[in-house]
């Protein structure tokens, strides 16, 4: 039944030690939080590769304007929304790549061949930011990815006009006359004059 | 047990909607650009211009039980209506360089979820409507064609 004295001693001073030891704490969880900030940094990089059919020219997907004539065929935006688990899992496919691989077929069922002047923006998450997302495992992130631009048919360019068609009566053409061969020396004097 | 059912068929109406949205607007105008009418375009100009100003029209609607629209949150209704509309009042030849955003596109199964939750409200006889407020913003140049 007897206390042990250094752990009365110990529990008399816990209400500041445990203080002291929150306050510890604290300073640890930020100093963690901010080695993993300083270490992930702050920018997100999304890259999509246009899928083989577009590349090949059969469609013409660009963010430039149209260069040659064209059909408009009307405006388009298309959205995929969805949600990112545990940081790092896009279920849906909310990036750059699969809305693009969604593109060709929208654009082939609305009659056109092609979206120029295209805006893109996705919802991008720092690598902390998804860090955190694993610890919050309950709570998905948003994500989602739009694509909009104007749908365009492409027109052949029309041929040059055609060269008139040569007369009935054409001149047959004539043979180059043979120059006279002019001597050395006359060509000497003509340079000498 | 029927929760668990519920979820199964939620989860599978998602999966065989997806989540796509999209939306679509009418054609703008074709280069070269007619003798009548404004000519509207995504790029540039056609032919020399004079800038008279810059435009932004933010369409506003409500969509009801998932599928019903009302109001002007579309492309066609804020880009060849009201900014064609507005560009004309300026006194200009064309709207060039536009640039549009659908702010809350609904996916199918968002609009299903609302239709359910109204069939649901109306078979309670609580009569209530779904609604979600859609925003379309569009920008553009206003110009005029030099002779």
């Amino acid at each position: 039944m007897k206390r042990n004295p250094s752990k009365q001693t110990y529990d008399a001073s816990s209400g500041e030690s445990f203080g002291q030891r929150g306050v510890g704490l604290a300073l640890g969880h930020a100093l963690i939080c901010g080695a993993l900030f300083a270490a992930t940094g702050c920018t997100s990089v999304s890259f999509a590769t246009l899928p083989q059919a577009q590349s090949r020219g059969e469609l013409l997907i660009t963010q430039e304007a149209m260069a040659g004539p064209y059909e408009s065929k009307g405006v388009l935006q298309l959205t995929r929304k969805g949600a990112i688990l545990f940081g790092f899992a896009d279920v849906v496919g909310t990036d750059l790549e699969s809305a693009i691989e969604e593109l060709g077929p929208e654009i082939r069922s609305r009659g056109a061949d092609g979206l120029v002047n295209m805006r893109v923006e996705q919802t991008q998450y720092s690598t902390f930011r998804r860090i955190v997302a694993i610890l919050h495992f309950f709570a998905p992130l948003p994500a989602e990815v739009t694509i909009n631009g104007e749908l365009v048919k492409r027109i052949a360019a029309a041929p040059p006009a055609a060269e008139p068609a040569p007369a009935a009566e054409a001149v047959p053409p004539v043979e180059p006359v043979p120059k006279p061969a002019v001597p050395p020396a006359a060509k000497k004097k003509k340079g000498a004059k | 047990m029927k929760l668990a059912r519920n979820l199964c068929v939620a989860a599978l109406a998602l999966a065989s909607v997806g989540c796509n949205a999209v939306v679509a607007g009418g054609p703008l105008s074709s280069p070269p650009p007619a003798q009548d009418g404004l000519y509207l375009s995504t790029g540039g100009s056609p032919k020399k211009f004079q800038t008279l100003g810059f435009i932004q029209v933010r369409g506003y609607g409500v969509q009801m039980a998932g599928f019903a629209e009302a109001g002007h949150a579309s492309f066609d209704s804020t880009i060849r209506g009201t900014l064609a509309e507005e560009a004309v009042k300026f006194g200009g030849d064309g709207v060039i360089n536009i640039e549009f955003l659908d702010e809350n596109p609904q996916t199918d199964a968002e609009k299903i979820q609302d239709a359910m939750k109204t069939a649901q409200s109306f078979a309670k006889g609580k009569g209530e409507i779904e609604t979600k407020d859609r925003y379309v913003l569009v920008t553009g140049e206003v110009i005029k064609f030099k002779e």
